[in-house]
């Protein structure tokens, strides 16, 4: 029985999925996924990874879920100079642009948004869509992110297509703010071949509220290698989730760059599932927050197979009051025999009201393990080394920064560089390190 | 000089007695011993929740969920798990009306 | 009024296969209600206090759930256990007198005739109660109280009512709660101000004829400039028919003293032991927790340390061997509440046919708490496919002028380590054996000798498998 609030909102996701031509079988989707929703609880705050964050990050309050359809989209960027094999703009879930080379398109690389997807290749959103990696049922704002979800960014790789250059998607909210978005991206990598795509998420502060519920699907199947880089610099008034969960075959290999400074507060939850013998999973998160921002990360490592491999980092730098809380799981499961596994935790504090609460956890079920390990340390600047720059001409400041600058670049190194053109690495590094001062 | 708002009144807060108000959105617990009115945040600095309304023991309140004690004078932290004092408030009586201060709440 | 034998009540054999039957004096009716705790508080003839706190406490323990994370309690069953039971009437006076089993324990593990004797008493027969009277005489020449609590709570009232309760409110948990509520026994220790104990103080010498160790209260004061080494338990397995073991230790350590407590527990694998141990530290004090859980079948003991006050410094050696059917929950808890404090914590643990070790602790920095330093270090070695290893450290950081470091590993016996060993003529059980013993032996040699030979022993014997 469907009281009068639940039928507009029906009648919302009908018309989303009306405007996009989508097939019955993707409106079917959404609208279990909001019956999903509405039924799903929201975290009581007494679950482990919800204890230390207000839930008040949760409130859909000041911000519209149902836009209506997007008018005033800025004019396409002038591309190609940055050199990717592939580009994708969008705002506010509708794309602006898109470019793929084509010796790409001739190997049959899929790579568009997934509403030009479920008209072109509806059976590949059909085999991969919310269907093995991340599902609706996760928890409740993928639900509502299954529901109302726009844009978003398909890139299928045929098996053996070996893609070097990397491509590259931005996803924007406009500054009208008081928006949702809901960005998905979904990579499927065939046996065999390898992909790095760059993603960044941004938007400019606005005073109204924004939310953010992103989805990364990685499906890495056996022999295929995939680098995801995600940048998150949304604006101070979003509240910006993620759920990345990715699922790696056989000898495969997942490098996943998670690099986050912007919005009011954010929370990922990161999933790698070493499903089949010889998978590795490396994992670096760099994170900069500063006056009251809160960061929430849930990660993790899920060894099901023999001879599998991860390796965890992340770092973070915390100035004013800012906080930073997370949970890190390592479960080596029964069988998972000579499984490698490590994860590393390490905070910088700037700032002297800055907090951090690290939880990390090993679960051995299998005994035959080569090495389970895991480290967390805090730590602030040290005062010698401060001086000692200083002592050479350097004010306190450029110190500080040079400072954070190794800290936070050792962990970029950690990343396999991101490809032979210098341009992209290093426009990246700037990006991130230039927040800081 | 220091705003004195109401917190409670003196039939309100017996001896021995806590009553915990809402004063400007903070929680406040108004407390008598023998005779003598005090005010602290009603907050257990050992997780946070509140003190709640309750029993005072020789002028100290215990909070309901571990069993922390604070000193309702000082605010000093007595037993543990607590170890941080909580804020304390200065309070006036005046015509059957108790009144406390949210300025200069002291941070002991 | 006699027990049920231990192989009715242990069918899973209990590892060395005793066959006793305790014998009661004076039990009250199964469960827990507001008469026992009545009952309790008569026969002691506790002052008026002790009472009103006993009767909150069990108001506190019935309104709490049990908790919700953890190792599994669900098997206990708290309305079939007896909470109060006196054993004899009389201490024992001679060897001949020593309960069978501890007397077979001792030649098992292969004590010689003079070991047996230190640990059993000084002197040519077992006379615990003279040893007992004679150290208490030596050390009131100094001034120091050791006593077993029932009896510290009659003689020095106003001293322990200072500090009871300070530092394990009855509300922390519910078995804290249990335990404020029925507590009998445990150790009374105050040590003046300036005084040094030279010699260990050991629970096994405080001879109490309700002693059945089970909802044990103890709690150590020591003023300031003061050192005293307490030690619990024993290596020897200790049966017991009561499966619940709920113990509170607080420990007070002032300015300038020092406090070491070491434990060792052997409890047989019916007993769920859940123990809630809490230390203070004020100015430049130092506590050492020194703890090795061998027995029980559920262990739940993290040993914490609140530093109050600046050059406060805490150490946490823990050991844990989880054997078949075995859950040792075991950590520790250092918060940092005041500025240039330190915390160590180091944990080892080994699991073997299915048993599962878990580390859980928290290290905890207040905002404020600057220039303090912690590092904690678990190791764990998982000594077959069925065995368990998990670690749940949580690190909470308010203050950015610290340093805090966390370190975890698990592993299995090297494939490349026994290949050694055994072209060396070692057998694989005897290498195993070799490569364990260097695994625990940082924290076993923290204990005092007698307890380090018998534990690597037992060690030993646990890895034959000629037990259990």
């Amino acid at each position: 029985m469907l009281d009068s609030v639940s039928l507009r909102k029906r009648q919302a996701i009908e018309e989303l999925s009306a405007r996009h031509e989508e097939p019955i079988w993707l409106l079917q989707h959404r609208l279990k996924a909001w019956r999903l929703y509405e039924d799903i609880l929201p975290p009581s705050g007494e679950e482990e990874e919800w204890r230390r964050t207000d839930r008040s990050v949760l409130s859909l309050e000041g911000v519209r879920l149902f836009p209506g359809a997007v008018t005033n989209l800025p004019a396409p960027r002038r591309r190609g100079r940055d050199g990717y094999a592939g580009e994708i703009d969008q705002r506010d879930g509708v794309t602006i642009s898109r470019r793929l080379a084509a010796d790409l398109e001739r190997q049959g690389i899929v790579f568009s948004d997934l509403h030009a997807a479920a008209r072109e290749h509806p059976e590949l959103l059909r085999a991969y869509f919310m269907t093995e990696a991340v599902q609706p049922i996760s928890w409740k704002f993928v639900a509502l992110h299954a529901a109302l979800w726009r844009g978003g960014v398909l890139l299928y790789v045929p098996a053996g297509a070996q893609i070097s250059v990397p491509l590259h998607a931005a996803v924007g909210l406009s500054r009208s703010g008081g928006v949702a978005v809901f960005p998905h991206t979904l990579i499927v990598a065939e046996e065999g071949s390898s992909v790095t795509l760059i993603e960044e998420h941004a938007s400019h502060d606005d005073v109204r509220p924004g939310l953010s519920s992103a989805v990364v699907e990685l499906l890495v199947r056996d022999g295929a290698t995939v680098r995801y880089i995600g940048v998150q610099d949304w604006g101070k008034n979003v509240n910006s989730f993620s759920t990345i969960r990715a699922v790696l075959g056989a000898d495969s290999r997942l490098e996943i760059g998670l690099i986050g400074s912007g919005s009011r507060s954010a929370k990922a939850n990161v999933e790698a599932v070493l499903s089949a013998p010889g998978a590795s999973a490396n994992i670096v998160g760099l994170f900069l927050a500063g006056g009251e921002q809160h960061m929430n990360y849930a990660t993790v490592q899920d060894h099901r197979a023999a001879n599998t491999t991860s390796d965890l980092l992340f770092k973070s730098v915390l100035k004013d009051s800012a906080r930073l809380v997370w949970n890190g799981l390592t479960r080596i499961r029964r069988g998972a025999a000579e499984s490698d596994a490590n994860q590393s935790s390490q905070n910088l504090l700037l700032g002297e009201s800055a907090r951090v609460a690290q939880i990390p956890v090993l679960e051995i079920e299998a005994h035959d393990v080569t090495r389970c390990s895991h480290g967390a340390t805090v730590s602030s600047v040290d005062e010698e080394q401060l001086y000692y720059m200083m002592s050479r001409g350097l004010t306190r400041q450029d110190a500080t920064q040079a400072i954070v600058d190794g800290f936070l670049r050792q962990g970029l190194e950690r990343l396999t560089p991101v490809s032979a053109n210098d341009g992209i690495g290093r426009a990246l590094e700037r990006r991130l390190l230039a927040k800081v001062a | 000089m220091p705003d004195f708002v109401k917190a409670a009144e003196t039939g309100d807060v017996p001896p021995g007695s806590v009553k915990a108000v809402e004063i400007d959105g903070r929680r406040i617990a108004v407390c008598n011993v023998d005779g003598d009115y005090y005010a602290v945040d009603d907050v257990c600095t050992h997780d946070g929740g509140p003190l709640g309304s309750g029993k005072l023991c020789d002028g100290q309140i215990e909070c309901p969920r571990h069993g922390a004690r604070f000193d309702v004078r000082s605010g000093r932290a007595v037993v543990l798990p607590a170890v941080l004092p909580v804020r304390t408030y200065a309070v006036e009586v005046a015509g059957g009306d108790v009144r406390v201060s949210l300025e200069g709440g002291r941070d002991v | 009024m006699t027990d049920r034998k231990v192989s009715e009540m242990a069918p899973d054999a209990y590892k060395w296969g005793f066959h006793d039957e305790a014998r009661y004096l004076f039990r009250t009716e199964k469960g827990l209600s507001r008469k026992v705790v009545e009952e309790i508080a008569g026969i002691k003839e506790e002052p008026q206090w002790m009472r009103d706190m006993r009767f909150r406490a069990l108001e506190v323990f019935e309104g709490k759930p049990m908790p919700s994370w953890g190792p599994d309690l669900s098997a206990i069953n708290l309305n079939d256990i007896y909470y109060y039971a006196r054993a004899s009437e009389r201490p024992e006076r001679d060897w001949s007198e020593v309960p069978d089993y501890i007397r077979q324990t001792f030649d098992r593990l292969g004590i010689p005739e003079a070991e047996r004797k230190f640990l059993a008493g000084v002197g040519a027969q077992y006379d615990s109660e003279t040893v007992y009277h004679n150290m208490r005489q030596e050390l009131a020449k100094q001034g120091v109280i050791f006593a077993d609590t029932d009896t510290a709570v009659r003689e020095h009232p106003d001293l322990v009512r200072r500090y009871f309760g300070t530092v394990v409110p009855p509300a922390d948990n519910k078995f804290a709660a249990l335990n404020s509520a029925v507590w009998s026994g445990g150790s009374f220790i105050y040590v003046p101000e300036g005084v040094h104990v030279d010699i260990p103080l050991q629970a096994y010498f405080r001879i109490n004829a309700e002693n059945i160790g089970q909802f044990e209260r103890t709690l150590i004061i020591a003023e300031p400039g003061s050192f005293v080494h307490y030690i619990e338990g024993c290596t020897a397995p200790i049966y017991t028919t009561n499966s619940l073991h709920a113990a509170v230790v607080e420990v007070i350590v002032k300015k300038g003293a020092r406090v070491r407590y070491s434990t060792v527990q052997n409890w047989s694998t019916n007993v769920y032991n859940l123990v809630t141990k809490r230390s203070v530290a004020y100015e430049d004090a130092i506590v050492e927790w020194v703890d090795g859980n061998l027995g029980s079948r559920v262990t739940m003991k993290y040993p914490a340390i609140y530093l109050m006050e600046p050059g406060a410094h805490g150490e946490v050696l823990s050991l844990s061997f989880a054997g078949r059917g075995q859950h040792q929950d075991a950590g520790a808890k250092a918060v940092h509440a005041a500025p240039y404090t330190t915390s160590v914590i180091r944990s080892k643990s080994v699991s073997k046919d299915g048993g599962r070790a878990s580390y859980r602790g928290l290290v905890k920095v207040n905002r404020g708490a600057k220039g303090i330093r912690s590092s904690v270090r678990c190791d764990a070695l998982l000594l077959d496919e069925d065995s368990r290893s998990d670690t749940y450290p949580t690190m909470e950081i308010d203050e950015r002028d610290s340093s805090v470091s966390h370190e975890a590993s698990v592993s299995k016996v090297g494939e490349e380590q026994l290949f050694y060993l055994q072209s060396r003529g070692i057998d694989e059980q005897e290498a195993t054996k070799m490569v364990v013993n260097g695994f625990v032996e940082p924290i076993v040699k923290e204990l005092p000798m007698e307890y380090a030979v018998e534990l690597n022993r037992l060690i030993e014997l646990q890895l034959e498998g000629a037990i259990g």
